[in-house]
């Protein structure tokens, strides 16, 4: 199920009304319409070591800080990527020239339906890991933290995501289809660092989307 | 240098066996994901070499070169030289060749990584000029073809089969990866990507990766019976299985081949495998199959033009090519095409869409305008919204040569005449980059008048095509449509000439068919009744208005009645809400201001109508609209309405202003004399959050000057100077683009120190805004309206 108070959110608005609820439900059928979700995931070993700051993944060197705390424990792990593929960029493109009223509402729809795209397709790592009585931290993604954009590189190659998936990258590391994430996700036999909220594993205090309503671990 | 590969004589004499998977083997020899395999040619050659070496032991007739990625692009950001690794890739397939006594060496040629513009930012010429590197080091090294393989977009195949054909005289293979329902990566088709290919010339097409064997055998009748080329099949051993953390196929040798022995008398003739397979898959195929004989190739004479992502087919119902985007006897059109408003064209396209049209034709042709740069923009863009197949519609050679090698697809080429001089340009054009062409029966002595006189000229048209190698399923005559004020048998004539051409040349028609009413009186009863007739004489494509009623009437009911329209549904699902409901209420009488406040487009525009009847013009804008969008902005900024609302409500002021314009003239009811320029800043493709500031300051009234997204500094300054703007506003999404913000309004200082400079964008704060040099940081689309008001006020 799409999360409503999500899309909300992502609009800027803490309440709803008529309005609001009919242009959500239309963007959401447009976008459902247009999506055609991929994912691609590879399991890896990992070792994270916070002192040097660095993770080493699948015999790749990453240096991130916050990657090597988020990951601190974890052994193994997945490289992760997944998009609702490029009609849906073209949908938000349309609207901004056709219905601008509807452009942010299906960039905010489309935002919340990744979510849920990510999260589904991360359903058989959940099984995987409670198998094995190992616990999944949350994704993170190039660009939380010190975790800096240009990982894209790695994972993208490691996972062979645009041949696979179709996800292509700018110069500067942007990825097209725009709907689209890539992370690492850990996998730990400790369970306590597995059910903070996304947002505050994340360095950049000041954005606009961050949740302050969910307690900080 | 040995002898090249002479593929001409073997193809289709019996089947030929391609290689097997390279990266499988080298991952098993220890290759870390996300290492380069081409950086092995150089490193660990003798690996490389043995992998040839099991394939052609395995009896493979064509080994890969180890090049697939081996792109300048992807090779640059690894710190490796492409051109090194594609020369000693080539060198060492064509050692093992050497050795083995026997084989032929591929090219192998993989997508870039990068999407190319306008999706994404590489430029199309940028991607030709990659592989055109690829290509001439591997043929200078000794491959005996190219193989382009792995492609998921059409787009960017069709800039490596132009690099290889351009650079090398290597024959060229091209597979692609579909999905299992028979989509590529980005949507497009299989009858695409066959039209596609065709056209541009490819020796060789067909299938590889994403899937195993028995998918793309399901995939394989579609593929053979749209091409007239020979099919290269190359599948995985099967789909990927993750098994203990590592990725599996689940089709071993044996069954591999039994598949690859169905795939051969489908009609493929050449096969080979992809991610998976291994050399025992590709001997044990080879052993299977190597008595079976190659069938036939089809004799194909479809008419089809096609997008990246759709085909439009010619001969069987009407094709509708929608003729709107083009600037004759449209002023406002004109007015859009001089000041670059691509956004209003893209309008008119997508309006054709959703009313029925199957093709879009483009004519961007004014003489005070740069023809060719807007008719790129423009084909571009519009093929970023819409999947419809283009006609590309100029009387200018090099114009036409520019929008038909950016086109992404096969597209339709309007026009060529019987005149020498025409077909003399246009034709090696078609041969060239593939196309359908209209043909014009127009001679160096004019229009003839008769009907003979105009099967004439098609014949002539017909039999110069040939002489260049361009099929006539590749040719539509326009016997042209004249007016009947002007000539009582003009439109009999053209009736005539149109059945002879279809009955004695057997090509496909088409008709520009509103010319026929030109100088009557309620022009669409003419149009309408001659578009049935020239329908009735076997019309096939009607170039014509889909937004006329009468038309589509026209159009819905012979098809219905032709039997073109199954259980009539197209007919049924256009009509059957018409008639029988009530008519739709008018919009309950509100206030101009209360319809402004509630978001009421129509209400709106009806409603300044009305005012504008007994009020002056400035009065409503002032006492009205302007009140109304107060209130708006308040409630927005209290929280009480939302984003969407906002621009609801912008929008409907936005008619309210029209209507207020159509009787004040637009000089008077200019409301601000504030120019602003906005961008999204270099290296930023995320353009949504300014594209919503964009609309609301339109919408408030403001002259907006909209540079796009991923804009370099020096363009920003460039036209803050030229539009003389006092106010430009710039976006970042990303962290890492906000370096280039900083940069930009650097030299907007030193180049326009008179401009005010707002920025926003989802990592911005004040204190950023601050640190890179803004006047003003807006946190939200309202903030920056309410900065562009303030400053519109001083300015006054």
């Amino acid at each position: 199920m799409l999360n409503r108070k999500e899309i909300l959110r992502y609009l800027g608005a803490d309440a709803t009304n008529e309005t609001m609820d009919a242009l959500i439900d239309r963007a959401q059928a447009a976008v459902e319409n247009a999506v055609r979700p991929r994912h691609v995931v590879r399991h890896v070993p990992l070792q994270a070591d916070v002192a040097l700051g660095q993770v080493v993944l699948a015999g790749t060197v990453l240096s991130s800080r916050n990657l090597a705390r988020h990951l601190q424990g974890c052994e193994e792990g997945f490289l992760f990527a997944c998009t609702l593929g490029p009609a849906v960029d073209a949908l938000i493109k349309r609207y901004a020239l056709t219905e601008p009223p509807m452009l942010p509402v299906a960039q905010a729809v489309a935002a919340a339906y990744t979510e849920l795209c990510a999260d589904e397709a991360q359903r058989p790592l959940e099984a995987y890991a409670s198998e094995r009585n190992l616990y999944l931290r949350p994704r993170y993604s190039p660009g939380y933290g010190d975790f800096t954009l240009d990982n894209q590189r790695f994972l993208f190659d490691a996972l062979e995501i645009s041949k696979n998936i179709g996800i292509t990258l700018t110069e500067e590391f942007i990825m097209i289809p725009f709907k689209s994430v890539t992370a690492v996700i850990g996998l730990s036999p400790d369970p306590s660092l597995c059910h903070i909220n996304k947002c505050m594993t994340c360095t950049a205090k000041n954005c606009p989307f961050r949740k302050e309503d969910e307690p900080n671990v | 240098m040995s002898q090249m590969y002479d593929f001409k004589a073997y193809l289709g004499t019996r089947p030929l066996f391609f290689d097997g998977a390279m990266g499988t083997g080298l991952q098993e020899k220890g290759l870390r994901p996300g290492e380069m395999p081409e950086r092995w040619n150089l490193m660990r050659p003798e690996t490389i070499l043995e992998v040839h070496q099991s394939y052609l032991e395995a009896g493979s007739d064509v080994i890969s070169a180890n090049t697939f990625g081996a792109n300048p692009l992807k090779c640059r950001e690894n710190g490796m030289e492409a051109e090194a690794l594609v020369t000693a890739g080539v060198r060492l397939a064509r050692r093992a060749v050497e050795q083995a006594g026997r084989g032929a060496v591929a090219l192998d040629i993989g997508p870039t990584g990068k999407l190319l513009a306008p999706l994404g930012s590489l430029p199309f010429e940028e991607a030709v000029k990659a592989f055109a590197s690829m290509a001439r080091a591997g043929a200078e090294a000794g491959a005996d073809c190219a193989l382009i393989e792995t492609m998921g977009d059409l787009y960017e195949a069709k800039a490596a089969v132009l690099a290889v054909k351009e650079n090398t005289s290597l024959p060229v293979f091209v597979t692609m990866t579909f999905d299992q329902e028979g989509k590529l990566l980005t949507g497009g088709s299989i009858t695409a990507m066959a039209a596609v290919l065709e056209g541009l010339g490819a020796d060789v097409i067909g299938l590889n990766c994403g899937l195993g064997p028995r998918q793309m055998l399901e995939l394989l009748p579609t593929l053979r019976a749209n091409t007239a080329l020979p099919i290269l099949v190359n599948p995985n051993a099967g789909l990927p299985v993750e098994l203990d953390g590592r990725t599996h196929f689940d089709v071993g040798p044996e069954e591999f081949a039994r598949f690859m022995e169905e795939i051969l008398l489908a009609g493929a003739w050449m096969i080979g495998g992809c991610c998976g397979t291994t050399p025992e898959h590709i001997r044990k195929t080879i052993e299977r199959c190597k008595g079976i004989s190659c069938s036939p190739l089809p004799q194909l004479s479809q008419t089809v033009v096609a997008s990246g992502i759709q085909t439009a087919a010619f001969g069987d119902a009407p094709v509708i090519i929608g003729e709107r985007i083009n600037p004759t006897g449209k002023s406002r059109f004109k007015q859009a095409l001089r000041e670059g408003d691509i956004p209003y064209i893209l309008r008119e396209g997508l309006a054709q869409q959703d009313a029925g049209a199957h093709i879009l034709d483009v004519n961007v042709g004014l003489p005070e305008i740069d023809e060719e740069s807007l008719m790129s923009r423009a084909i571009g863009e519009l093929q970023s919204v819409s999947p419809l197949p283009l006609q590309i519609d100029t009387a200018d050679p090099a114009v036409m040569a520019k929008a038909m090698r950016l086109y992404n697809g096969k597209a339709l080429v309007n026009s060529v005449t019987a005149k020498k001089s025409s077909m003399e340009a246009v034709f090696p054009l078609v041969k060239r980059y593939g196309g359908v062409v209209i043909g014009l029966t127009i001679t160096e002595e004019g229009i003839p008048e008769t009907a003979q006189g105009r099967v004439d000229a098609a014949r002539r048209i017909v039999e110069t095509a040939a002489a260049y190698g361009i099929d006539k399923k590749d040719l539509i005559i326009d016997p042209l449509t004249m007016a009947v004020s002007a000539g009582q048998d003009a439109a009999l004539v053209t009736l005539e000439a149109l059945s002879r051409i279809r009955r004695e040349l057997g090509v496909y028609t088409s008709l520009g068919v509103s010319n026929v009413s030109f100088g009557l009186p309620q022009r669409e009863n003419v149009t309408a009744a001659f578009f049935l007739m020239a329908l009735q004489a076997g019309l096939n494509a009607a170039i014509m208005n889909p937004l006329s009623e009468a038309m589509m009437r026209a159009y819905r009911a012979f098809c219905a009645l032709s039997g073109f329209d199954e259980n009539c549904m197209a007919y049924i699902e256009a009509y059957r809400q018409q008639g029988s409901a009530p008519a739709p209420a008018a919009p309950a009488a509100c206030s101009l201001q209360d319809a402004i406040e509630r978001g009421l487009k129509e209400a709106a525009g009806q409603a300044a109508e009305e005012l504008s009847q007994t009020l002056p013009g400035l009065e409503i804008i002032n006492t009205h609209i302007v009140p109304a969008l107060d209130a708006v902005g308040r409630r927005f900024e209290e929280k009480t309405l939302f984003l969407p609302q906002l621009l609801m409500s912008a929008d409907a002021a936005k008619a309210a202003f029209e209507a207020v314009k159509k009787h004040l003239g637009a000089e008077a009811s200019e409301q601000s004399k504030l120019t602003i320029v906005i961008a999204t800043v270099k290296g930023d493709v995320h353009d949504i959050g300014k594209n919503i500031v964009k609309v609301l300051l339109e919408n408030y009234g403001f002259r907006v000057i909209d540079l796009g997204k991923d804009v370099p500094p020096e363009a920003v300054a460039e036209a803050v100077k030229r539009e003389n703007a006092q106010l430009a506003g710039l976006s970042a999404l990303m962290t890492t683009t906000v370096a280039n913000m900083k940069e930009t309004i650097a030299l907007l200082r030193q180049e326009a120190p008179h401009v005010k400079v707002m920025v926003g964008g989802a990592v911005l704060t004040q204190e950023y805004a601050d640190q890179i040099g803004a006047d003003f940081y807006g946190p939200d689309a309202m903030a920056s309206v309410r900065y562009a008001m303030a400053l519109a006020e001083k300015l006054k």
